[in-house]
C-alpha cells in the first residue's frame, strides 16, 4: 500500500501534501502543548514498535502473507492525533531511510494511513462502540470491525487515487485492492483485537480509550 | 525484507558503516536527490533521453559517494517487482471508448498505446524514486539526514521524534526477529488468516515489552537531565566542494529536463 513515485498525478500529490501537512501541523502543535515530556519517548517508541510489528508477516491464504498496519491499534492506544503522528513518523522513516514509498507520494501515503487509517479509523471505532455497547465483547468487536474497515477503506482510497491519476482504471484497481485487503483486513482485525485485549488485561493504563470511558 | 534493519545484526545501517569519512554535506545530498525525484516525476514519459540522463546521474553520484552498490541492487530487486506488478495492470486496462487495441498473448488480452504509456510512466518514475532515495539513505547516516532536514525547516519536534524512533527501531526489530525465531523453532507454520492470533500474541508481547522499555528509557533520560528537548547532531559547516557538487548536479538534471524533453 506504499504508493511509489510516479503513480499519482502532480495535482493529487500536491493536494495530499497540503492536507497531510495541515493535519500534521495541528497534531504536532497539540502534541507539543498537551503532552508531558514523558510522551516524547512514548510516541517515538510506539512508532518504532509499529515499524517492527510491520515486519512480522501473518498468513492470509494457503501460505501467502500480509503485514500489519497498526493505525487503529495506535489510535485506540494513543488517541487519533497521536496515532496520526505515529503513522507520519513510520512512513517518513520508511520513505527516507529505506526507500519504501515514494517521496512525492509521501503526502498521499500519510493521508491514506494516517488520516484515513488512524483518524477516520478512530472515529469508526467510536461509532461502532456506541452501537456495540461497552461490554468486553462490544469493545473487542468495535476494535476488530474498525481495524478491518481501516484497511479496506485505506486501500480503496489508494485505488481511487491511482485511478484518478490515470495510472490504471478504477474497475481494475478498486476490486483488486479492496478484494485483497478485505482478506488482509481480517488478519489486521484478529491481531489488533488480541493485542488490545492483552494490553487491556496487563496494562489498562496504557489504553487511551479505556481511560476516556472511565471518565465518561 | 532486505534493507530493513533486522538484516543487519550490528544495529547499524550500512550507511553508517560504509559512508566515506568526508562525504558530501547532508544538505547537499538531500537537495540533490529530492530535486532529482521531483524533476523526474514532472518529466513527460515520452522523453526517454531525459530519464536515461537522470538514472546515469544518480548511478554516477552513488559511485562517487561510495554507496555500496551491492546493497543498492538488493534493495532495487526487492522493491521493483512490486512497482512493476502494479504498473503492469495498466497496458491491458487503460482503454477508452473508441480507442483501438492490439491483441497480446494470442488475443486473450488487449493492449493500448495509452496503457503502455501509463505503464512506462509509473515504472520509470517509481524506479527513479527508489534509486534516488536508496542512494540518499545509503550515503547518509540517518542522524545527519535529520540534521539536514532540520536545516530545511522541518519542525524540530518531528525531527526529534524521528531520531528517537529510528534509534529504537533497531532494538525492537531485533526483539521481533528473536520472537519470530523462537516461534518458528517450535514448529509454527501458519498458512491461513484465522491462524493470525498467534501473530497477534507475538505483536502484543512486543508492544508490552516496547512500552516497558519506553518507561525505562524515560527514567534513564530523566536521570541524564532530560528536560523535554533532545539534543541534535550539528552538521559541520559546508565546504566549497559541497556547493559546487550541488550546483553542478542540479544544473545537469535541470538541463536534461529542459533540453532532452
Amino acid at each position: 500500500m506504499h504508493i511509489p513515485d510516479g503513480f499519482v498525478s502532480t495535482e493529487l500529490s500536491v493536494a495530499a501534501f497540503a492536507v497531510s501537512g495541515a493535519v500534521a501541523a495541528v497534531a504536532l502543535k497539540k502534541a507539543g502543548k498537551d503532552l508531558g515530556e514523558k510522551q516524547v519517548p512514548l510516541l517515538g517508541v510506539t512508532a518504532a514498535f509499529v515499524f517492527a510489528a510491520q515486519m512480522i508477516n501473518f498468513p492470509v491464504l494457503g501460505g501467502t502473507s500480509g503485514h500489519f498496519m497498526g493505525a487503529v491499534l495506535a489510535s485506540v492506544m494513543l488517541g487519533p492525533l497521536n496515532a496520526f503522528i505515529v503513522m507520519l513518523l513510520v512512513l517518513s522513516i520508511q520513505c527516507l531511510g529505506f526507500a519504501d514509498g515514494g517521496l512525492t507520494a509521501l503526502g498521499l501515503n500519510v493521508f491514506n494511513m494516517g488520516v484515513v487509517g488512524g483518524i477516520i479509523g478512530y472515529y469508526m471505532f467510536r461509532g461502532i462502540l456506541a452501537v456495540s455497547g461497552k461490554s468486553k465483547n462490544g469493545y473487542a468487536f468495535a476494535v476488530g470491525a474498525a481495524s478491518w474497515l481501516s484497511i479496506v477503506l485505506a486501500s480503496s482510497v489508494c485505488a481511487f487515487e491511482i485511478a484518478l491519476s490515470g495510472t490504471a482504471p478504477l474497475r481494475i484497481v478498486l476490486p483488486s485492492m479492496a478484494g485483497v485487503h478485505a482478506l488482509i483486513g481480517v488478519g489486521e482485525a484478529v491481531i489488533t483485537v488480541s493485542v488490545v485485549s492483552l494490553v487491556a488485561g496487563v496494562r489498562p493504563d496504557m489504553l487511551h480509550t479505556r481511560i476516556a470511558e472511565a471518565q465518561a | 525484507m532486505s534493507g530493513h534493519p533486522g538484516d543487519e545484526h550490528s544495529g547499524h545501517t550500512h550507511s553508517e558503516r560504509h559512508a566515506a569519512p568526508r562525504s558530501l554535506d547532508a544538505r547537499a545530498k538531500i537537495f540533490i536527490f529530492f530535486s532529482t525525484v521531483i524533476i523526474g516525476v514532472s518529466t513527460p514519459v515520452t522523453s526517454p533521453r531525459a530519464f536515461a540522463a537522470y538514472f546515469s546521474a544518480v548511478v554516477l553520484i552513488s559511485i562517487a559517494l561510495r554507496a555500496p552498490l551491492s546493497v543498492f541492487l538488493k534493495r532495487l530487486i526487492v522493491v521493483l517487482p512490486f512497482v512493476l506488478f502494479i504498473a503492469a495492470s495498466a497496458p491491458f486496462a487503460a482503454r477508452e471508448a473508441g480507442e483501438s487495441a492490439r491483441p497480446f498473448l494470442g488475443g486473450s488480452l488487449l493492449v493500448t498505446d495509452r496503457g503502455i504509456e501509463a505503464f512506462a510512466n509509473a515504472a520509470l518514475k517509481g524506479a527513479l524514486g527508489v534509486c534516488a532515495l536508496t542512494a540518499l539513505s545509503l550515503s547518509t547516516p540517518f542522524h545527519e539526514m535529520l540534521a539536514g532536514l532540520r536545516w530545511f525547516k522541518v519542525p524540530a519536534i518531528l525531527v526529534s521524534l524521528s531520531a528517537f524512533s529510528y534509534r529504537y527501531m533497531f532494538v525492537l526489530v531485533d526483539e521481533a526477529s528473536r520472537m519470530k525465531r523462537a516461534r518458528d523453532s517450535r514448529g509454527w507454520r501458519g498458512r491461513w488468516v484465522w491462524q493470525s492470533g498467534v501473530v497477534g500474541n507475538m505483536i502484543g508481547s512486543l508492544l508490552l515489552r516496547s512500552l516497558e522499555r519506553s518507561e525505562r528509557v524515560y527514567s534513564a533520560m530523566l536521570s541524564r537531565g532530560y528536560d523535554g528537548s533532545l539534543p541534535m547532531a550539528e552538521l559541520p559547516a559546508p565546504r566549497l566542494t559541497d556547493f559546487i557538487v550541488a550546483v553542478v548536479f542540479f544544473s545537469a538534471i535541470m538541463s536534461a529536463r529542459l533540453f532532452l524533453t
